[in-house]
């Protein structure tokens, strides 16, 4: 646990005990994720409900309204997702969504030649399943845990007849699917634009963004299947960044070392990537 | 014209072959014909039939939208630009579909919308479609399901964009304007091929010339013929099927 959430977790069981409610105010000033179970265990203690949400890590249960938040707590368990799963499978359907905490997960399509490219990468800031959320069919492409972490899950059945009433949730997971689409949109460009070194750069700031530590776990060979390139290219621009004090990596372990010269380095479309998701946030 | 709901009950002004007494009008558009009568005719006053011209642009980037656009027998194509004025094409709009998804998901737009094709689109006030949206029937049900397929039309470029090679991917492109266009022959300038494609203006002629010497296609003076519509679904890469079967339902 990190300092940060223990620290939260003394904050709001202080709170609890004395029920004031501007201390729960003060701790929700202070903006800081805090594990989900302590927060659902906290819920469930029926504390004074107003917005103990905005304590979340994921981003869209922390914007939402105090009453419509209460209405999905009962229906949130905490789920620990581990690195290559793959959330669904065909013959399965759609049956939980995911708000993803600590956990990345990629929406990756795969050609019939086994190559795969991610098309979006979605963390903390979001919400997978959308696919069942819109009444779509199955989805064409695969959702798959990029980084291992938590999240939180909840039946797409519940979460549909939810967003079926309308109001805030449904206009929080609206805008969401527009930050979505600008993701998608952008990539498409990107990809089809920009030279590998640059969106191997965009990747790895995405990435940073949403795990929230310097450390990620990848292999060379996992970033060239998300970003569509051979691994040689990936090696030999890691190589590169390496050699200059950007990043360091050994054994399947790459570090962000001056993320400020990484986005001196990257596309434009790290910017309005990140604007479309400081949109929904 | 506008198909009056009125006006069909009493068998006026309405082709034959479009009604029968006891239906509802075909307006064009797929999103538009799979509501109920009692829903089309709640939201026909709001709509108005415009004629959309080459090039006309609908929406920018940061514009909030006032109005969406169902095409009927117009093609608008969605670019995403990038700051040193080149774009790319993301998407295609024609009458499966809706121009300005935003009006219903809130927020600005991040898109260009180009009308690509000359024809005509129903109209409609942003307002006015939240209103019928937020009644939750069969237009919500159908927009986001609309929603889904245009993510997945999209979605899908990123992969293609990153590892196929460009004749496939004109092919592809090819097939969706052809889909939703219904005729063989129309224009297509150097520009929004090479907006499709991602290439120069001066690249788009080998690209073309390529499908051409296979006979999919004759192209000229930014005048296509598609001459083998078989040939061309044979050589296009995966992503038209993957994309096509999203939107069954919508391009009938």
């Amino acid at each position: 646990m990190s300092a940060f959430e223990s620290k939260n977790e003394r904050a709001l069981s202080d709170t609890c005990r004395v029920g004031e409610r501007g201390r729960v105010e003060a701790a929700l000033g202070a903006r800081q994720a805090m594990s989900a179970e302590t927060l659902m265990a906290l819920g469930r203690k029926s504390v004074d409900a107003i917005s103990l949400n905005a304590l979340l890590a994921n981003k869209l249960l922390a914007a939402l309204p105090g009453d419509s938040f209460e209405r999905l707590l009962p229906h949130l368990e905490p789920a620990a997702l581990s690195a290559g799963e793959d959330l669904y499978r065909s013959d399965r359907g759609v049956p939980y969504a995911y708000f993803p905490e600590s956990a990345v997960i990629s929406q990756l399509h795969v050609l019939e030649d086994g190559n795969m490219t991610e098309a979006a990468m979605i963390g903390r800031e979001g919400l997978v399943g959308l696919s069942a959320l819109l009444n779509a069919s199955l989805p064409t492409y695969w959702t798959r845990v990029l980084i291992a972490g938590s999240a939180l899950r909840i039946r797409v059945d519940i979460l549909k007849q939810e967003f079926g009433r309308g109001g805030a949730l449904q206009r929080t997971l609206l805008a969401y699917v527009g930050a979505r689409i600008t993701q998608l949109s952008q990539r498409a460009v990107c990809s089809g634009r920009h030279k590998v070194g640059e969106r191997l750069c965009c990747w790895l700031l995405m990435l940073h963004d949403r795990v929230g530590e310097d450390q990620l776990q990848l292999t060379h060979e996992i970033i060239a299947s998300h970003l569509g390139v051979r691994r040689a290219g990936i090696t030999e621009i890691a190589n590169a960044l390496r050699d200059r004090g950007i990043i360091a990596y050994n054994r399947g372990l790459i570090r962000i070392i001056d993320r400020q010269r990484l986005e001196a380095v990257v596309c434009e479309c790290y910017r309005m990537l990140g604007r479309s998701a400081a949109r929904v946030m | 014209m506008l198909p009056d709901a009125r006006s069909v009950g009493r068998a006026r002004n309405v082709r034959d072959d479009d009604v029968s007494d006891t239906l509802k009008p075909s307006t064009k558009n797929s999103l538009l014909d799979a509501l109920s009568r009692e829903e089309y005719e709640r939201l026909a006053p709001s709509l108005e039939e415009v004629s959309l011209t080459l090039s006309q642009i609908l929406f920018r980037p940061d514009d909030e939208i006032a109005h969406a656009y169902f095409p009927t027998t117009s093609i608008v194509s969605l670019l995403t630009n990038l700051t040193d004025g080149s774009g790319m094409e993301v998407g295609l709009v024609g009458r499966e579909g809706m121009v300005g998804v935003s009006v219903i998901l809130g927020g600005n737009e991040t898109k260009v919308a180009t009308v690509q094709a000359t024809g005509h689109a129903l109209k409609i006030r942003a307002d006015d479609l939240r209103r019928e949206f937020n009644r939750g029937g069969a237009l919500q049900n159908g927009l986001l399901r609309y929603t889904h397929a245009l993510m997945t039309q999209i979605s899908q470029s990123v992969v293609c964009n990153a590892r196929h090679p460009l004749p496939g991917r004109l092919a592809r492109w090819l097939l969706m304007y052809h889909d939703r266009l219904g005729r063989d022959e129309f224009d297509l300038t150097h520009e929004f091929i090479s907006h499709m494609l991602g290439v120069r203006r001066a690249g788009v002629t080998e690209v073309a010339n390529e499908l051409q010497k296979m006979g999919l296609i004759s192209y000229q003076y930014g005048h296509v013929r598609i001459t083998n519509r078989r040939g061309l679904e044979d050589f296009t890469c995966e992503c038209y099927s993957v994309v096509k079967e999203k939107f069954d339902g919508f391009l009938l």
